[in-house]
């Protein structure tokens, strides 16, 4: 096909379109459904015991400080890159993940400094239900977020599918410290934070899977 | 591009984004000319270079409703042009890569270069064996390795003849070929 007979399809194609909303209001939408959410999971599967008094703790104030600045900032990465043209720098999509990063070596900092002082560290144990409380509380502000994506052009599907499941798995890992009881630096890393990255790598390949906007771009597959 | 022509460019967009056709058309015209220069800038002219063209314009077309108006239209627009023009690139390295492998495998023995050979040959008497347009259609695109724009052109047919018959062709070769290996 000549590219003047498929400018002249294009423009008989043509429909008024309705604009994405601008980014602000899109990231207040999802954080509402992630808050939403976050809090349902909590109220159905019940809240620790001592939550109150380990909300006192500097330890459990920063990483959660550092899982909330992970989930933020890795929702704005994703629809950011999710919009042609809109990334002005690569720290849109790095910064997301020095946050996870760095709540990881918090937990890693905190075994450390266990372990030289003699405190308790904690056993290797299987906790699955501490992944699969993550992924229940994750689960809806990721369809959130993956449909928010996808309303757009991701241009670069693997990094949105990768910052789409970082965030949502931090908002995940923030309520499964809510939830779970145990407090011991090797638990906290291994089923808490550590899957962190787990799940981004996964997102990745989601994205590539289900966010390949450009897929039926390609001139062969159209005609 | 000059920042009156980004200004009349991003007017143009809006316009199209309320579903003006006029405007639309006006716009994709103006846009195939700087998409083509950008590809041009980093490719040269490579057979290819329409179709990436191309491709961004239909890339546009799916993104259109992305656009802000209050933002520049030339970072938009160049961001998807060049995720088409990195995708065409795979694509060429990935086509490039096939083509090459074969002649990169060390042949074991002379027997191997023997055997394609004969394969080879088995081929050009399969094709000269076809009917004479589809003979034509396929010497064209394999042997003298035109793109099927150039075949149409050459043969004065449309491009979406010179596939079906490449393809009609291809079955009649497989045919052939397997008869050949059965009765062999």
């Amino acid at each position: 096909m000549r590219t003047e007979d498929l400018i002249r399809e294009l423009a008989s194609e043509v429909q008024p379109v309705r604009r994405l909303p601008p980014l602000i209001v899109r990231l207040l939408g999802w954080t509402v459904v992630a808050a939403v959410s976050l809090s349902i999971a909590v109220i159905l599967m019940g809240e620790r015991r001592d939550l109150g008094e380990t909300l006192r703790h500097a330890n459990f104030e920063f990483e959660g400080a550092l899982l909330i600045l992970t989930a933020m900032s890795a929702a704005i990465g994703a629809l950011v890159v999710s919009i042609p043209g809109r990334e002005r720098s690569a720290m849109v999509r790095w910064l997301p993940v020095i946050a996870g990063a760095s709540a990881i070596l918090w937990v890693v900092g905190e075994l450390v400094v266990a372990s030289m002082t003699g405190a308790p560290t904690g056993r290797l144990t299987f906790a699955w239900p501490c992944v699969t409380k993550t992924t229940s509380v994750a689960i809806v502000p990721g369809i959130a977020l993956f449909l928010l994506v996808r309303q757009a052009a991701p241009l670069r599907a693997a990094w949105a599918g990768l910052l789409s499941v970082l965030a949502t798995a931090s908002v995940g890992v923030l309520g499964a410290n809510v939830i779970c009881p145990i407090e011991r630096p090797v638990h906290l890393l291994l089923w808490h934070v550590a899957p962190l990255m787990l799940f981004a790598a996964l997102g990745a390949g989601l994205g590539t899977w289900l966010l390949r906007w450009d897929r039926d771009v390609r001139r062969d597959e159209r005609a | 591009m000059t920042p009156a022509q980004e200004l009349e460019l991003a007017r143009l967009m809006v316009e199209a984004q309320n579903g003006d056709r006029q405007s639309y058309e006006d716009l994709l015209t103006r846009v195939s000319g700087l998409v083509q220069a950008f590809v041009r800038r980093r490719v040269g002219d490579a057979s290819w270079s329409d179709d990436v063209v191309q491709e961004c314009l239909v890339a546009l077309h799916r993104a259109r409703h992305t656009y802000d108006s209050g933002r520049p239209f030339a970072p938009w627009l160049y961001a998807i042009a060049q995720n088409r023009l990195v995708d065409a690139l795979r694509i060429q390295r990935r086509r490039l890569l096939r083509e090459i492998q074969p002649e990169l495998t060390p042949e074991p023995a002379h027997r191997a270069v023997q055997e394609r050979d004969a394969l080879l040959a088995d081929v050009r008497r399969a094709v000269a064996g076809l009917p004479d347009h589809q003979r034509r259609v396929i010497e064209l695109l394999k042997f003298e390795e035109l793109s099927v724009r150039e075949v149409a052109a050459r043969l004065g047919m449309s491009e979406a003849n010179v596939k079906v018959t490449a393809h009609r062709g291809y079955r009649a070769l497989r045919r052939r070929i397997e008869e050949w290996t059965r009765a062999d």
